[in-house]
C-alpha cells in the first residue's frame, strides 16, 4: 500500500509501546470524543456563519450581493461549498468581469453554448458520450408517485436529485475511486441535517477503498461494512430519485456511482428495508396494515417451513384433531421424513427462483408456468411431497417476494435452511432458540452507530415508532428519524433558520 | 478506532463460540433428531374404552382371543380391559365402489395398569401410540364397580400428553363396543362422540359443560360430587342421555333425562332448552316453550339454625310448539300469562324433583357444600361435622319467572 | 466501524424495563404450587405483599448505588467493609444471579422436556440454551439492551395467552373471602424470590444508566407495580379457574390452567405449548441479564477491560450444577438455598451496607469541618 495518505492502520502497541492497552484505549476514547465534539462545533459554526450572511440579505437570497465580483464569488462559493456539480467560469463581458455559475446536468449545455458562451468564446464541457435516456424504474416501480429513474450517467443522476430540491445545503462531493478506472463517485448529503461526523466517516471510508476498478455500485457497497459475511444489506440501493431525496432529508447520505443506476443510501436499518414508496402514497391506515403484514411476511419467509416441521414431526397435538388427521393421511403417502421433504421442496423453490431470474423475460413466464403447475402438482402425485408442504413452501416464497428490497429478501432466504434444521433437530424449542439467536444477531449488526434491528423497539426512540411498524398520518410525522441523530430534528423548515 | 481493537479480542471468543456451536450442531445432527416422530408414524388414540376384564368370559371366542391380548403380570390381577380406538391412515379411497376400509380400528388388552396395557398394545401395532388427540374416554359401569373411578383416570390425568378437555362417558354396557362403533357418516368414532357431547348446549338431557376430565379431576381433588354423561349402546344404536352420579370415587346411581334437566336448572347451565307443559285450558294439549336465555341465582341462606337454598330462575324464550288439537287464543295476553305460569310450574317442579333425588342419594352435584362454606365461612364451622346429616334436610325454595317473548312464525 | 454515538448508556425508563423484564421467569411455575398450597385462595395477597417487600429491597439498592455513583458493588464494598469481607459479600452477590441462571435453566429445560418432548435428555436442551444465552451476553450492553427491548414483547403476549383462562373462572373457587389462617398468607412470601428475581442487577447496572426526567426509584417502581399487578390478577384467575386443591396438587398450576382452555373453532390447540414457547424468551432475558451482571460485576471488581473475559469462566460451573440437580430432592435444596441467599442478601446485607455507607458519608462530611 504505497500511497495511503488518508489512513494508515497500525497496531496500537507499536504506536504506544509503553502504556497498557487499557490506558491507551481510554486516551483514544477521549481523543475520539474531542474530535466528535469539534465536529459538532464546526457544524454549529457553519450554521452561525450562514445565519450571519443572511442578516443583511434580501428576502429569498442567501446573502447580500456586493459590487465586488471577488467578494460575491467568495460568498457564492462559500454557500455552495462542497457542491462539486456546480461549475464556475469567469470571463470578461466587455469591460466588466463576469462569473458564470451553473449546475452541471441541470443546464442544457447546447443552449448555454449557443446563447451565452459562443458570444463569449468560452469552452464548456465538450465531452460527449452515448447514454441511456431516463426511463421508468424497472425494479422498484411504484403505482403512484414519479416514474423517472436513475440511469448510468453520473451528471444526469445528480441532476435528477438536484431538480427535486432547491436547497443550497445539498452538498455534492465528487471523489475518484478505482486506481485504474478512476470512477467518479458522488457523495450527496444535506449539510445542515446530517449527523456531525458521519460524512467524514463515510468519506474516509470511500477514500480508503483500494481497488483498481469500480464497475458496480456493489463494489463500493462491500467496502462500507466490517461485517463482510453478513447477508443483510447495510446500505439501501435504489434507482428512484424520489426515494433518494427523501433519504437525504431524513438525514442520510447517498452515494451515486458513475455508470451505475443504483444509488446507495446509508445509514439504514432493517425498518428502512420494510418501507416502500407506496406506503406514503396510500392512506395511512392501509399503509400501516400493509407494512405490518410485510413484517409478518418476513417472519414467515424464514420460519414457515420450520413451523411446518414442528407441527408434523414434533407436536401434532398443537393443531385441531381434524386437521391433524388430514395431514397425517396426506403424509402417509409420502416416503420421506418431513425434514428431507421440506429440504427437497426448498431446493426446488430456489431452482425456480434462480431459473426465472436468469431467463429472458419472455421465457421466464413460461418457466414460471412450468414450475408452478407442472412440477407443483406432479411432485404431489409422485408422492415426493404432500400438498400441504407445497402450499407451505409456495407461501414462503411469496412471503419473501413481499419485501420491497430484493437484496433483503435474499438475505431472508439464507436463514430459511438453518431454521429448518433447528426445527428438525429440536422442534419448537429449536425454532424458539433460532428465533432468539436471529434477534440477537440482527441487534448486534451496527451501521454507523445504529443497531440494525434494535432501534425498531427502542423505547427512547418513541417518536420513530410512528414510522416503524406502522405508518402514522403525515400530520404526526413531524420529526426526522431520531435514531439518525440529525442536527435539525423537526421537519418544519422555519425552526432551523431556513427561508 | 478503538472498537476495532476490542472487537479483535471479542472476535476470538466469538469465533470459539461459533466453533463450539457448529460442533454442537454436528453433534445434534449425528445423534439424531430428538424425539422427532413423524405425524404419519403415530397411531392416534381417539377413544380409550375401559371395561371390566371379566367381559371376555361372555363369549367363547372372546375368551380365546383374550389369551393373546394380554401379558404376563407378576403383580396384581387382571382387572381391566383397555380398548383403544386408533385412526387408520392407510384408508383406501374406495374408488369404483370398492369396499372402503374403516376409518378406525380397535386394539384391546387386559391387565391392571392402563399405562402398561397401553405399552403392551404396541405388540399389536406397527406404530407407537399417541394420546394427544384423545377425543373420548368411555368407562363401563362394571369397570367402575371394581375399584371406583380413581385408578382408571389416574393415568389419564398424570401423563402430560393428555388434554384436560377430553370428554368422558359412563356406559352401563360394554365400553369396547362403543369404541368399535362406526358412525354412519364415516367420521372417526372418537370425533363423533366428542361432537355428540358438544351438542349439550342444545340438548338438555345430558350435561357437557362441567363434565370433562379436567373438571372431574378438580371435583375429585376438592371432595366434591360430580356427574359424568351416560352413554347407552345397544345393537348398533348409540344414545347419549342422563348422567352417572359419583360421590368421591364411587358410582352412586344414574340420573335420568328428567333429573338431569332439573340438575341443570339448579346449576344454571341450560343455555337452550325445550320445556313442555300442560296447556292451562286444554289438559290434553302440550305447549312447548323454547328457552333461549336464562338467569339463574342459586344462593345459600343461613338464618339461625335454618339452612335453606333459594333458586331464582328467569327464563326467556318463545312458544316453540303447540301439540294439540284445541284452538288456543295465543294472542290473548292473559292466556299467555297462564302459559308462562304453567311452564314456570313445570320447571320449579323439575328442579325440586332433582333436588330431592339428589338428597335421597346423598349426592351433591351443584356443590352446595362449597357454596355454603364460601358464603358463610364462620357459620359453616358450626355444622361442618354434621353435614352429611343436614344435607338431606335442606329445603330448596324455587321461584321461576318465565317470560314468553314470541309466539312463533305461524299460528 | 466507529460507533458514532455512545449507545451503551440507558435511560431510567430503560433501566426500569430491564429490571422488570428480569422479574418474570419460568421459575415461578413450580413455586406457584407451594404458594397456593400455603396461602390458598389468598395467594394474590401474598404476592402483592411480597411485591411491596421486594420493591423495598430494590429501593434500598438504588439508594446504595446512589451513594457511589459510577461505581458498582464490587468497587465500593471493599472500601466499606474491608477487603476480605468485601470479597465475601461480592461472592454472595454474584452467586445470586448465577443461581438465577441455574434455576431458570433447570425449570425451562424440564418444562420443555416434559411438555414439548417425550423426556428428552435435559443435557441437550441445556447446552443449546446456555450457548444461546452466551451468544447474547458476548455482545456489548447496548446490543443486549436492544435485544431485551425486542424480546420483552413476548411478555405481554404471554400474559394475553394466560388471560384466556378467565374463560374457566368461577368465583365459587375463590370463596370464602376469609382465610382460615393468616400465617398462611405470610408464609409463602420468601418463595417469592422465584417471582421477583434478578433485581440485584441494579447494583451493577446503575452506573450504566444516565439520569433522566424520572428517577431510577420511580422507573423501577413502575416496573414492580406492573409485574405485581400481573401476579395479583394472575393468581386470582388461576385459583378461580383451578380451585385451591387442584392448584396445590398439580406440578405446574399455570400450565395446567392453560391446558384446560380450549378455543373451539380456532386454528390453535394445546395452548400450553404456545405458552411454554413464550416462556422461553421471557426467561431467556432474565438469564442474559443475570449473566451479564455476573460478568460486568467481575470486570469491575477485577478491573478488567472486557466483561467477555468472565463469560467462559462461569459456563462450566453453571452447566455442571444444572446437570447435578437432576432429582426433586436436590432441586428442592437448590430452591431453598437460592431463596435463603437472596433473602439474606436483600434484607440483611444491603441494609447493613447502606447503613455503613451513610455513616461513612457522615464521617467524611464531618471531617473537613473539624
Amino acid at each position: 500500500m504505497g500511497s495511503s495518505q488518508h489512513y494508515r492502520f497500525h497496531k496500537l502497541s507499536t504506536v504506544q509501546p509503553n502504556s497498557s492497552t487499557l490506558e491507551t484505549l481510554q486516551k483514544l476514547k477521549k481523543l475520539q470524543n474531542l474530535v466528535q465534539q469539534s465536529k459538532v462545533a464546526a457544524a454549529n459554526i457553519r450554521q452561525v456563519i450562514k445565519a450571519l450572511d443572511k442578516v443583511a440579505a434580501q428576502a429569498g437570497q442567501p446573502f447580500l450581493f456586493s459590487k465586488c465580483l471577488e467578494i460575491n464569488e467568495r460568498l457564492v462559493r462559500n454557500t455552495l461549498a462542497r457542491c462539486d456539480d456546480v461549475k464556475y467560469r469567469t470571463f470578461r463581458a466587455g469591460q466588466a468581469k463576469a462569473l458564470l455559475v451553473y449546475i452541471n446536468g441541470l443546464t442544457d449545455t447546447n443552449k448555454l453554448e449557443t446563447n451565452v458562451i459562443d458570444c463569449l468564446m468560452l469552452v464548456i464541457d465538450s465531452a460527449k458520450y452515448e447514454k441511456r435516456q431516463i426511463s421508468k424504474a424497472e425494479n422498484e416501480d411504484a403505482s403512484k408517485g414519479p416514474h423517472d429513474s436513475f440511469n448510468e450517467t453520473l451528471s444526469d443522476n445528480i441532476a435528477l436529485v438536484r431538480r427535486r430540491t432547491k436547497d443550497s445545503d445539498l452538498k455534492v462531493e465528487i471523489l475518484e475511486i478505482g486506481a485504474r478506472t478512476k470512477t467518479s463517485v458522488a457523495l450527496l448529503y444535506i449539510d445542515d441535517l446530517v449527523k456531525p461526523g458521519l460524512v467524514d466517516e463515510v468519506r474516509n471510508q470511500l477514500l480508503a477503498i483500494r481497488i483498481d476498478m469500480v464497475i458496480l455500485a456493489a463494489n463500493i457497497e462491500e467496502f462500507l461494512t466490517n461485517q463482510v459475511w453478513n447477508p443483510f444489506p447495510n446500505v439501501l440501493a435504489t434507482e428512484r430519485p424520489d426515494k433518494t431525496v427523501a433519504g437525504l432529508y431524513d438525514g442520510r447520505l447517498s452515494i451515486i456511482i458513475d455508470n451505475s443506476p443504483s444509488v446507495l443510501i446509508l445509514p439504514v436499518s432493517l425498518q428502512d428495508f420494510m418501507q416502500s414508496v407506496d406506503d406514503y402514497t396510500t392512506r395511512p391506515s392501509v399503509a400501516s396494515l400493509i407494512r405490518f403484514s410485510r413484517y409478518i411476511s418476513a417472519f414467515l419467509a424464514i420460519f414457515l417451513p420450520a413451523l411446518y416441521i414442528c407441527v408434523v414431526a414434533y407436536h401434532p397435538g398443537m393443531i385441531p384433531s381434524g386437521l391433524s388427521f388430514f395431514i397425517a393421511e396426506l403424509r402417509a403417502k409420502t416416503p420421506f421424513p418431513a425434514s428431507i421433504e421440506a429440504l427437497l421442496m426448498e431446493a426446488l423453490l430456489e431452482i425456480f427462483q434462480e431459473a426465472i431470474i436468469r431467463l429472458p423475460q419472455k421465457l421466464s413466464a413460461a418457466a414460471g408456468v412450468v414450475g408452478a403447475l407442472v412440477i407443483g402438482t406432479t411432485v404431489v402425485e409422485a408422492a415426493l411431497a404432500n400438498a400441504l408442504l407445497v402450499v407451505v413452501v409456495a407461501t414462503t416464497g411469496l412471503a419473501s417476494f413481499c419485501m420491497p428490497s430484493y437484496t433483503f429478501a435474499t438475505a431472508l432466504r439464507v436463514f430459511r435452511i438453518p431454521a429448518l434444521v433447528a426445527a428438525a433437530t429440536l422442534g419448537l424449542y429449536g425454532v424458539a432458540i433460532f428465533f432468539v439467536v436471529m434477534i440477537v444477531y440482527l441487534c448486534s449488526l451496527h451501521s454507523y452507530g445504529e443497531s440494525y434491528l434494535g432501534d425498531l423497539f427502542d423505547i427512547t426512540l418513541l417518536e420513530d415508532w410512528k414510522d416503524g411498524l406502522l405508518r402514522f398520518p403525515a400530520k404526526f410525522l413531524k420529526s426526522r428519524p431520531k435514531r439518525l441523530g440529525t442536527i435539525d430534528k423537526t421537519r418544519k423548515g422555519d425552526t432551523s433558520g431556513k427561508s | 478506532m478503538p472498537d476495532r481493537i476490542s472487537n479483535g479480542n471479542a472476535a476470538n471468543i466469538a469465533l470459539k463460540i461459533i466453533a463450539a456451536g457448529i460442533g454442537l450442531c454436528v453433534f445434534l445432527l449425528t445423534t439424531g433428531c430428538w424425539d422427532s416422530k413423524e405425524i404419519q408414524d403415530r397411531n392416534f388414540v381417539l377413544v380409550a374404552a375401559i371395561d371390566d376384564a371379566d367381559i371376555v368370559n361372555k363369549s367363547e371366542a372372546d375368551k380365546q382371543k383374550a389369551v393373546t391380548q394380554t401379558f404376563v403380570q407378576k403383580q396384581g390381577t387382571k382387572e381391566y380391559m383397555l380398548s383403544l380406538q386408533l385412526l387408520n391412515l392407510a384408508k383406501t379411497e374406495g374408488k369404483g365402489g370398492g369396499p372402503q376400509a374403516q376409518r378406525t380400528f380397535v386394539f384391546s388388552n387386559i391387565g391392571k395398569s392402563l399405562f402398561e396395557m397401553n405399552r403392551d398394545i404396541l405388540g399389536q401395532s406397527s406404530k407407537s401410540l399417541y394420546w394427544e388427540h384423545l377425543s373420548a374416554i368411555v368407562i363401563s359401569e362394571a369397570a367402575i364397580k371394581k375399584q371406583g373411578l380413581l385408578p382408571i383416570i389416574d393415568f389419564l390425568r398424570r401423563d402430560p400428553e393428555m388434554r384436560w378437555r377430553t370428554k368422558i362417558f359412563i356406559t352401563p354396557g360394554e365400553a369396547r363396543a362403543i369404541a368399535q362403533y362406526i358412525p354412519p357418516n364415516g367420521e372417526a368414532g372418537g370425533r363423533y362422540l366428542d361432537g355428540m357431547l358438544k351438542n349439550h348446549k342444545k340438548n338438555i338431557h345430558t350435561a357437557g359443560a362441567k363434565t370433562d376430565i379436567g373438571f372431574i379431576s378438580q371435583a375429585i381433588d376438592n371432595d366434591a360430587d360430580y356427574a359424568i354423561p351416560r352413554l347407552d349402546y345397544t345393537d348398533n344404536v348409540l344414545k347419549l342421555g342422563g348422567l352417572a352420579l359419583f360421590k368421591n370415587n364411587t358410582l352412586v346411581g344414574y340420573a335420568d333425562e328428567y333429573i338431569t334437566q332439573g340438575i341443570r336448572y339448579i346449576y344454571g347451565t341450560e343455555r337452550s332448552a325445550i320445556i313442555s307443559a300442560k296447556c292451562p285450558e286444554h289438559p290434553d294439549d302440550e305447549i312447548v316453550f323454547e328457552l333461549f336465555k336464562n338467569d339463574t341465582k342459586f344462593i345459600p341462606h343461613i338464618e339461625g339454625d335454618n339452612i335453606y337454598f333459594t333458586l331464582d330462575i328467569t327464563m326467556r324464550g318463545n312458544i316453540g310448539e303447540i301439540n294439540g288439537i284445541a284452538k288456543h287464543d295465543i294472542n290473548d295476553l292473559a292466556f299467555l300469562h297462564r302459559v308462562e305460569q304453567a311452564i314456570a310450574q313445570t320447571v320449579s317442579q323439575n328442579a325440586r324433583d332433582a333436588w330431592e333425588f339428589q338428597q335421597q342419594l346423598g349426592i351433591d352435584i351443584p356443590n352446595t357444600k362449597a357454596r355454603l362454606k364460601g358464603a358463610h365461612p364462620f357459620k359453616w364451622k358450626s355444622f361442618e361435622d354434621r353435614w352429611d346429616e343436614i344435607y338431606p334436610t335442606i329445603p330448596l325454595i324455587v321461584s321461576v319467572n318465565v317470560n314468553i317473548q314470541g309466539i312463533g312464525e305461524h299460528d | 466501524m466507529a460507533n458514532l454515538e455512545a449507545k451503551d448508556k440507558m435511560s431510567p425508563w430503560q433501566l426500569g424495563l430491564v429490571i422488570t423484564s428480569g422479574l418474570l421467569t419460568a421459575r415461578l411455575l413450580p413455586t406457584t404450587t407451594l404458594l397456593i398450597r400455603d396461602a390458598q385462595q389468598f395467594g394474590w395477597l401474598s404476592s402483592a405483599l411480597a411485591g411491596l417487600l421486594f420493591y423495598f429491597a430494590a429501593y434500598l439498592m438504588i439508594r446504595l448505588g446512589q451513594q457511589f455513583p459510577e461505581e458498582t458493588i464490587g468497587e465500593y464494598v471493599p472500601r466499606l467493609v474491608g477487603k476480605t469481607l468485601g470479597f465475601f459479600i461480592f461472592l454472595i452477590f454474584i452467586t445470586i444471579p448465577l443461581l438465577n441462571i441455574i434455576n431458570c435453566g433447570i425449570t425451562i429445560t424440564s418444562l420443555y422436556s416434559t411438555f414439548l418432548f417425550d423426556q428428552t435428555p435435559r443435557v441437550i436442551l441445556l447446552i443449546t440454551l446456555l450457548l444461546t444465552v452466551i451468544y447474547c451476553t458476548l455482545q456489548n450492553w447496548g446490543t443486549i439492551l436492544r435485544v431485551i427491548q425486542i424480546l420483552i414483547i413476548a411478555l405481554p403476549m404471554l400474559y394475553m395467552f394466560y388471560s384466556l383462562i378467565w374463560i374457566n373462572f368461577d368465583l365459587l373457587n375463590l370463596l370464602p373471602l376469609w382465610p382460615d389462617n393468616f400465617t398462611g398468607i405470610l408464609q409463602p412470601i420468601p418463595y417469592h424470590t422465584d417471582y421477583y428475581p434478578g433485581y440485584e442487577a441494579l447494583l451493577v447496572l446503575l452506573p450504566l444508566a444516565s439520569r433522566g426526567k424520572i428517577s431510577f426509584a420511580r422507573a423501577v417502581g413502575w416496573g414492580f407495580l406492573v409485574v405485581t399487578f400481573m401476579y395479583v390478577l394472575g393468581i386470582i384467575v388461576l385459583v378461580g379457574s383451578l380451585t385451591v386443591k387442584t392448584g396445590a396438587m398439580v406440578s405446574t398450576p399455570v400450565i395446567y390452567a392453560m391446558k384446560s382452555v380450549e378455543l373451539p373453532g380456532t386454528f390453535i390447540e394445546r395452548l400450553e405449548n404456545y405458552m411454554i414457547t413464550l416462556f422461553f424468551p421471557v426467561t431467556y432475558i432474565s438469564m442474559v441479564i443475570s449473566y451479564f451482571v455476573v460478568a460486568e460485576g467481575c470486570r469491575k471488581y477485577f478491573k478488567c477491560k472486557d466483561h467477555r473475559t468472565f463469560i467462559p469462566i462461569f459456563l462450566p460451573l453453571i452447566f455442571f450444577v444444572s446437570i447435578f440437580v437432576d432429582n426433586p430432592e436436590r432441586h428442592a435444596i437448590l430452591i431453598k438455598f437460592s431463596m435463603f441467599l437472596a433473602m439474606f442478601f436483600s434484607f440483611i446485607i444491603i441494609p447493613l451496607l447502606l447503613f455503613l455507607a451513610w455513616r461513612m458519608k457522615g464521617r467524611t462530611q464531618r471531617c473537613p469541618t473539624e
